[in-house]
């Protein structure tokens, strides 16, 4: 999808669900669900190591997609991947949002 | 040998009549009376026409008049009076004479159709009825049985002179073994029955309303019957028609819409024991015929009916009523576009009998009728019995979070009526559907008709997109087709969105739903009101229709969900609709004797409007209103008409416009010409639409300048690119 110059966009990320996703459907019938992903984790940064913490907006729309997002309670490990958009056409500062392409849950470690 | 013309009225698109010879077997001239349908060749077809006039010569060269080809009846069909009056609107409408003289006939007479009109000569019994009696029915109507015996004994019928031989005439009973079908009718004389129900007893205001219509039945009067929502209007009309009906003569009922007024004829049904012909554009054509038949050979005595019923014949008129007069339904919106009100007004002068315009909320052109001493002003200013007027109150939504549009006080206040053991609430919206549009949530893109200058509306249940305007329909976007995205949202609130809301405020009460997409299987309205009516639904939520007429005893409170809607429209009309409409809805709250309170939902508390209609009443505000339209010279002030013009190219309809407008100004005289302009919904269905308005502060003025001008419009060379109309007396400016 990302063949052209400038059309890269993909963020991978692995954190919990903060609580069970709010889920609604479209006027045509299309499930989107929502919630948000609590990411904590240890990067390397100028070479030295640092805590990298986020909550990051997530966005899954589709039948298949919403299906396995239902099955996610709080606190639940994912990963997800996907591409980053504005997330509606206000103006103002620019939210963004994750929209999920892939969503996988983790064993818990 | 004495050959004589025919001048004859011809369905067709075309400013004039036609002169026709006689046909072969032309029966003698003296028995030609104007109101007999002629089938003539017409082009390369054959049309029906009516019979204007027999002339002695035409301005046509004989060599150029064709042969009718047949008389297609013995007598008029159309009556001398129904013949004037159709003459009357075509030169005031000025709308071409077929087309007019075509509105009066039912479609099948219309068409051709044998008339085959009858009258009750007397009565036969039925194999049914026969039946029953051989088993000793009835049993416990002695009187009933007595006259089944004698039709029993003369099974091909008796007359009504034969009948009164063996006993004294008995109506009321034969016309129960009539309703039960145990006998039926010998083809037929005038027959108006008299027997009427003990009736409610009167307040003083319709006593008062009653005796001075009484004493005005010999002759022409118009009467202005303003009374407040609940102030017992249908009463007063019950007594005259009974009044009327004792004289031997016929009532001519209109209403805006037979549909939406099943309680005003349940009670006529009800209370006066005749026969009702009901005529209403849900008839069909063989229906329509039949009670069209029944009034003009005086079988019915009472008719009522839509706009159309305006043009039904009548035998011996007696008094006209128009309900809820200033409905805007009774103006024709297209075609030939007559108001059935003035109209009736004209009938009622032509006869010489009186006419009763009723209205909680009068047309300004009405009460300015009033003032300048037209009709005579009757006021029926309180409720009857103990029911009370409903407090109004205004709530201020500015700052409120919205949930589906309804505030958090105003789901309080529904929770409150509805805690009340039995009570029920109304929820008002004019507009149905889910929500007017589909919105993208991340770019903006908004849902549009392709064919029209509009939005397409979301239904939910339908899953589809529709046009309320050109109808168009499709399925709803999965994704923008904008930005790709399937955050699609539907902007705004429906009845149909109301509705889900309320499900999940209150999961447990029925909701009636009354919209014309909730009522379009026939019967289903019927099944909504009696739900209603016996409380298995608390929550009313409709659209204008659930504005108009209807009594739900149990309703104490009404909300107008969106009071902005309305305020600020483009037409000079918005406003006097948006008091009416507010009034008619206030109206259904607490009819019986509950307490009603009404709450409007609005963005603007201050608007004077709300103000001067909540703290004064309408009286009030038609007369602040009346004022603006004297300064701003718009009617009642100053009269208008409308032509209209579409063309699919975006330049044709102006350019005819440009032409007309030349012309008018060749012989306009103290004539206002404003335009021409884009309507304000310049494309629909795929046409685009321009409108030139023509105003002056005379009637006669603009009726002696149009006679001069509409004639020669065909004659514009614009005029073949375009679909073109004019409107006298326009309702709507679009």
């Amino acid at each position: 999808m990302s063949g052209e110059p400038l059309a890269e966009n993909a963020l991978l990320i692995a954190g919990h669900v903060l609580e069970t996703a709010q889920i609604r459907y479209s006027p045509a019938g299309l499930p989107i669900a929502r919630f948000s992903l609590e990411h904590r984790s240890r990067q390397m940064e100028a070479g030295i190591e640092r805590e990298a913490r986020c909550r990051i907006p997530v966005l899954a729309c589709g039948e298949a997609l919403v299906r396995r997002v239902r099955l996610l309670s709080a606190g639940a490990p994912v990963r997800v991947e996907g591409f980053l958009a504005r997330s509606d056409h206000r103006q103002g500062e620019a939210r963004l949002v994750l929209h999920t392409q892939h969503i996988e849950l983790l064993e818990n470690p | 040998m004495d050959r004589r013309i025919l001048r004859i009225a011809v369905p067709s698109p075309l400013y004039q009549s036609f002169d026709y010879l006689p046909p072969l077997d032309c029966p003698p001239y003296r028995r030609l009376q104007p109101g007999v349908r002629v089938r003539v060749p017409f082009g390369r077809r054959f049309q029906v026409g009516l019979l204007l006039e027999v002339l002695e010569e035409s301005a046509l060269p004989p060599e150029k008049l064709r042969p009718a080809l047949e008389i297609l009846d013995d007598e008029p069909l159309i009556p001398p009076d129904l013949m004037d009056l159709a003459e009357w609107g075509q030169r005031y409408y000025h709308h071409p004479p077929g087309e007019v003289f075509a509105t009066v006939l039912p479609i099948l007479l219309r068409q051709g159709h044998a008339s085959g009109h009858s009258t009750v000569m007397g009565w036969r019994i039925t194999a049914a009825g026969l039946a029953l009696y051989a088993e000793g029915e009835p049993r416990r109507a002695s009187r009933q049985r007595q006259l089944l015996e004698i039709l029993a004994e003369r099974p091909s019928g008796m007359t009504i002179q034969q009948l009164r031989q063996h006993v004294v005439g008995d109506q009321r009973n034969l016309r129960i073994l009539w309703r039960k079908g145990w006998i039926e009718t010998l083809g037929d004389a005038p027959s108006i029955d008299r027997v009427c129900e003990a009736p409610l007893s009167l307040n003083l205001d319709q006593r008062e309303a009653v005796a001075a219509i009484d004493q005005a039945l010999d002759g022409f009067q118009a009467f202005l019957l303003d009374g407040v929502t609940g102030s017992g209007k249908t009463e007063v009309y019950l007594r005259i028609v009974q009044t009327v009906l004792a004289r031997g003569r016929q009532a001519l009922i209109l209403v805006p819409e037979i549909g939406l007024t099943p309680q005003l004829l349940a009670r006529f049904q009800e209370r006066l024991n005749v026969r009702l012909a009901v005529l209403h554009s849900a008839l069909s054509n063989k229906e329509r015929l039949v009670a069209w038949q029944l009034a003009r050979n005086g079988s019915a005595a009472v008719v009522i009916g839509t706009r159309s019923a305006v043009f039904t014949p009548l035998c011996n008129p007696g008094v006209i009523i128009i309900d809820e007069e200033h409905d805007t339904s009774f103006k024709q919106q297209e075609g030939f576009r007559y108001h059935a009100r003035d109209l009736a007004i004209v009938r009622a002068r032509q006869a010489s009998v009186p006419i009763v315009l009723g209205s909680a909320t009068p047309a300004l052109e009405s009460l300015y009728n009033v003032h300048n001493g037209r009709y005579r002003h009757l006021r029926l200013p309180s409720r009857v019995g103990s029911s009370q007027e409903p407090s109004i109150e205004v709530l201020d939504v500015r700052h409120q979070t919205l949930d589906e549009g309804l505030s958090t006080p105003l789901i309080e206040r529904l929770q409150a009526h509805l805690a009340q053991p039995d009570g029920q609430v109304m929820l008002f919206l004019n507009r149905r559907g889910f929500a007017p549009t589909l919105i993208c949530h991340e770019c903006g893109w908004l849902s549009q008709c392709r064919r029209c200058d509009a939005h397409l509306t979301v239904h939910w249940k339908k899953r589809r997109m529709i046009c309320h305007h050109c109808g168009l329909e499709q399925s709803i976007e999965v994704s923008c087709p904008a930005c790709g995205s399937v955050d699609l949202r539907a902007l705004g609130q429906g009845t149909e969105r109301i509705e889900q809301a309320l499900k999940r405020v209150f999961p447990d009460l029925g909701i009636a739903r009354i919209d014309r997409d909730s009522t379009r299987r026939k019967g289903s309205l019927q099944q909504l009101l009696n739900d209603i009516q016996q409380g298995q639904r608390r929550i009313l939520i409709g659209t204008q229709m659930l504005a108009k007429g209807h009594h739900f005893p149990n309703v104490t409170l009404v909300g107008i969900v969106d009071g902005d809607q309305g305020l600020f429209g483009a037409d000079f009309r918005a406003g006097e609709r948006m008091a009416q409409l507010i009034v008619q809805v206030a109206g259904r709250a607490g009819r019986a004797d509950k307490l009603g309170s009404v709450v409007i939902q609005t963005h603007h508390p201050q608007h004077p409007l709300l103000r001067v209609l909540i703290s004064e009443g309408y009286a009030a505000f038609a007369t602040a209103a009346l004022g603006e339209r004297r300064q701003a010279l718009l009617p009642p002030y100053t009269w208008q008409a409308l032509l209209r013009a579409e063309a699919v190219s975006r330049e044709a309809p102006h350019a005819f416009l440009d032409e007309a407008r030349q012309l008018a100004a060749t012989l306009a005289d103290g004539i206002e010409l404003y335009g021409p302009v884009p309507a304000p919904m310049e494309r629909r269905a795929g046409r685009y639409r321009s409108q030139l308005l023509v105003q002056t502060d005379q009637r006669g003025r603009l009726h002696r300048f149009l006679d001069q001008w509409v004639g020669r419009l065909v004659t514009l060379k614009a005029t073949r690119k375009v679909r073109w109309s004019l409107d006298v007396d326009p309702q709507d400016l679009f």
